[in-house]
């Protein structure tokens, strides 16, 4: 079977059927009507306008939207309407790197439709055909996607750490790689991705790296959050991507990424484009996504 | 100029320019208006309307079609209106892995506006831990862009040919890469843009392959296609992209690719994610 069946796992969104989230006159995301509308109701907070909702200007500056969202958020949350609140405080921009034009907590991220930033380690083990790959098992007790598999590395990106100072510190929390052989991961690509989900909308990017790992590397979770890890020899992981709905979505794209880069999927598959250009799903207000 | 800027140069077109051409129902094509003007007068094989060209319904097979194409082609070359005459068929289809619906002189893929592939190589040897590419330069009397700087192999995609046996093929003829070095050539993606380029749209994809050479392989050209061959580090292949013209003008797609996929441009750079997604940018 096709390797597109990962890419088919959730549907594409129809934006035209949301309210873009504007702060600061600048499009960050998209908010279902009837959120929108109840979230106007806030009118010290927010307001609609035309097809957006927007943070009122009255909010002049960072810290006073984060302020503001930060309550609005602890009431859905007291109405149990977040799932899995993380107390990480994520930046909403139009493109990584602006300066943030509010923080809120990850959790709300598909709620308002904004882009979560996050980092991604492909550790694997020998060349070419030989490879194996490390993949995590995630915890039963996992908000998002429980038991399902994940890379050995991956998280959340954070205020004030770059990607690479990101992985590094993830490297040791998630998998106990010693700083001296994470520093080796270099960074290799960008995967983008834009799906309607059960919580909302999931507007991701994702920064991944490589890293060749020692034969004989075991990794060692130390927070919890993996139940297990698995080394899989690269064919069999082509087959299983084919196959099964194994992986969670974003680190499916992320590894048929890793299969492309190094060869192990070409020109050969009857879905070789389509494949690449899935890895970038176009988010519209991105910079340099545009049409 | 950027990086960003090389680009964005390669996306830049008026599809307006350009007549929609189809076969079938399917449009496989952005046609120049001055061909549409000229098939006029072939009604048996090209219908031409005010808003769309297409080939005529009664060619109906693959060889039907190639066949009244092909005579087209060459009173057209008769006639002097295409020039640069190569001998050497493209399979057009309305997408790669479609069916071909028919073959084109290569001389009269630009004209048509339809999709064309070709193969590029990232020929690179590592020196200390740092990466040096081979590039070579473009003889004077090649028909498009002479003596550009280009990968150390590259070709268009000929009719029926697969991109890893015409990558093997180039690489003997181009650079005399022997067959069992060229093998270990890995593809590592493609790339694809939408450009105006003397009067035509070129809608190109360009399957990219990495290959590390020994770190004493020097490479010599066959076909007299390549001047000469230089190994350049990472550094001043990067200056020349940003700050010259020298190099081809889709090779920088290929290069800016290879540049992130190996960790050379990493996210601490302001416009790392503008790259990433400009060269992944749809038409």
């Amino acid at each position: 079977m096709s390797l597109l069946r990962q890419y088919r796992r959730y549907s594409t969104p129809d934006l035209s059927r949301y309210r873009r989230f504007v702060v600061a006159g600048r499009h960050v995301g998209w908010v279902k009507p009837s959120l929108a509308q109840e979230l106007a109701g806030r009118a010290d907070i927010f307001r609609l306008a035309g097809n957006d909702l927007q943070m009122q200007p009255t909010l002049v500056d960072a810290e006073q939207r984060s302020a503001a969202m930060a309550s609005v958020l602890a009431d859905l949350r007291a109405q149990g309407r977040i799932s899995g609140w993380r107390d990480e405080l994520y930046p909403v921009n139009q493109s990584f790197g602006e300066t943030p034009l509010l923080v809120m907590e990850r959790a709300a991220a598909p709620l308002f439709g904004v882009v979560a930033y996050g980092v991604n380690l492909n550790g694997f083990v020998g060349r070419g055909w030989e490879m194996k790959i490390w993949v995590a098992r995630r915890a039963s007790t996992k908000s998002v996607d429980p038991n399902m598999l994940d890379l050995v590395v991956g998280g959340g990106q954070p205020l004030g750490l770059t990607p690479a100072e990101n992985l590094l510190k993830e490297c040791q929390e998630e998998a106990g790689i010693p700083v001296a052989i994470a520093e080796q991961a270099r960074p290799v690509s960008i995967v983008t991705l834009l799906i309607e989900a059960a919580e909302g909308l999931r507007v991701g990017q994702q920064f991944n790296f490589d890293l060749e790992l020692p034969e004989g590397f075991r990794p060692q979770n130390q927070d919890g959050e993996v139940a297990g890890f698995e080394l899989i020899p690269v064919s069999e992981l082509i087959h299983r991507l084919r196959s099964a709905d194994e992986f969670m979505y974003d680190i499916a794209l992320v590894l048929i990424d890793f299969l492309i880069r190094h060869g192990f999927v070409g020109p050969e598959e009857r879905d070789y484009l389509p494949l690449i250009s899935g890895l970038k799903q176009r988010i519209p207000f991105a910079t340099g996504a545009a049409a | 100029m950027s990086l960003l800027d090389r680009i964005e140069a390669c996306h830049r077109h008026d599809i307006s320019r350009y007549l929609p051409f189809s076969v079938g129902a399917t449009q496989i094509g952005h046609m120049r208006r001055d061909l549409a003007e000229q098939l006029q007068r072939f009604p048996s094989v090209f219908r031409i309307g005010t808003t769309e060209a297409r080939v005529a319904e009664h060619l109906d097979s693959f060889d039907y079609r190639s066949a009244a194409i092909d005579s087209v082609m060459r009173e057209l070359r008769q006639e002097g209106f295409i020039r640069g005459w190569r001998d050497e068929y493209f399979a057009i289809a309305a997408q790669y892995g479609a069916e071909a619906l028919f073959d084109l002189e290569r001389a009269g893929v630009p004209l048509f506006g339809v999709k064309a592939y070709g193969v590029h190589l990232n020929g690179y040897v590592k020196r200390d831990g740092e990466i040096w590419l081979w590039v070579g330069k473009r003889a004077a009397n090649r028909p498009i862009e002479p003596g550009k700087l280009d990968h150390l192999v590259a070709g268009g995609l000929p009719s029926g040919v697969k991109p890893f046996d015409n990558l093997i093929k180039e690489a003997a003829e181009e650079a005399s890469i022997p067959k069992e070095l060229a093998r270990r050539a890995r593809p590592c993606g493609a790339l694809s843009y939408r450009m105006e380029l003397d009067g035509c749209l070129r809608d190109d994809t360009l399957f990219a392959y990495d290959l590390e050479l020994p770190a004493d392989f020097v490479p010599k050209n066959h076909d007299g296609e390549i001047a000469d061959f230089r190994l350049l580090p990472l550094p001043e292949v990067e200056r020349l992209l940003a700050e010259t013209d020298d190099f081809k003008f889709n090779v920088g797609l290929v290069i800016i690719d290879f540049l992130i996929r190996h960790g050379y441009l990493t996210p601490e750079r302001e416009d790392y994610t503008r790259l990433a997604l400009a060269l992944a940018r749809k038409p």
